[in-house]
């Protein structure tokens, strides 16, 4: 019941989205397909970050054990907000990739 | 999807991205995180032992003095175990904090003080495992019903056996089916994952 609604909703909204945006903004229809590959794009960035962020957060405490008096917990690294900040990382490395790349020798010139 | 332009590892970033996503939907949207969390957990069996050992919880209070949602409720079933006369000793797991916060609530449901033992100062499953083995050895209790989370006993049970002990596994908590939103299965799925990797984690070290 719950699971039906949730897909319900979302799948209306995405409709209106598809319809705002093929008919009052002029995109074209063609290209969702290229946008859902790059949003994959960016949720696949979004899970290497947070590979990274609990590999490296691991050694950080696994190290911290061996070298320190004190005990810490791996479970330091157990935090929703790991999640949400490996998003905000990931989104800005691909925006980066798609804007930042430098011109390579040669380009721009007539 | 994929263009043929796209270069190598832009491919494979989409690749793990529709896998996420994949992953994500069937996890959420499908009971295949409670399957799997009950497999894993397998069933509790509740017998009378020599005592009962209710595991610490990361040592979570509240302001008010009680022990945090997970600590409570295996301090209840443990409570409960004792009242239904399943041992003669309750013992009490975690950090102090934690502990007297336990041992208060159990006083308060009529556990008598002289039954109940504390075993402070442990931070991970396998210290609580050696201290247990020092605090209970002299007493012979070898056979005990071991109180902890569905998916920690995954990793709780194995530790204790090597400890000595002969553990009866109660599970706390569960897998989820009382509550099949989306969101408690992806909860599910977190702890699942939390505790694959610890084991993980004690076997690359040796301890399991």
């Amino acid at each position: 019941m719950r699971e039906g609604f949730l897909l319900l909703l979302i799948a209306l909204t995405s409709a209106g989205a598809w319809a705002v945006g093929a008919r009052r903004l002029g995109l074209e229809s063609r290209a969702l397909g290229g946008a859902g590959g790059r949003m994959l794009e960016s949720l696949g960035m979004i899970v290497l970050f947070l590979a990274a962020n609990l590999l490296v957060g691991g050694l950080l405490i696994l190290g911290a054990r061996s070298v320190g008096p004190a005990f810490v917990s791996l479970y330091l690294a157990d935090d929703v907000t790991v999640l949400a900040l490996s998003v905000v990382q990931g989104l800005v490395f691909q925006a980066w990739r798609e804007t930042g790349r430098r011109p390579r020798a040669g380009d721009g010139r007539t | 999807m994929i263009p043929a332009t796209a270069s190598s590892p832009r491919r494979a970033c989409r690749l793990l991205g529709g896998a996420a996503l994949a992953l994500f939907m069937v996890s959420a949207f499908t009971p295949a995180a409670n399957l799997l969390a009950a497999w894993l957990a397998g069933a509790s069996v509740v017998a009378p032992a020599e005592a009962i050992v209710v595991l610490g919880a990361g040592g979570g209070t509240l302001d008010d003095g009680l022990p945090d949602s997970a600590s409570l409720r295996r301090a209840l079933r443990g409570i409960l175990l004792y009242r239904a006369g399943l041992a003669r000793r309750l013992v009490f797991s975690g950090s102090a904090g934690e502990i007297e916060g336990r041992v208060e609530l159990a006083r308060e449901l009529g556990v008598p003080s002289d039954a109940v033992l504390r075993a402070p100062g442990s931070y991970t499953t396998r210290d609580e495992a050696a201290r247990l083995r020092v605090l209970l050895g002299p007493t012979g209790a070898r056979k005990i019903l071991l109180v902890t989370d569905s998916q920690h006993m995954i990793r709780a049970r194995p530790l204790f056996e090597r400890a000595g002990f002969d553990p009866l596994p109660v599970a706390v908590g569960g897998t989820a089916r009382g509550n099949p939103s989306p969101e408690a299965r992806l909860e599910l799925v977190r702890d699942v994952c939390r505790e694959l990797l610890a084991r993980l984690y004690y076997r690359a070290a040796g301890y399991l």
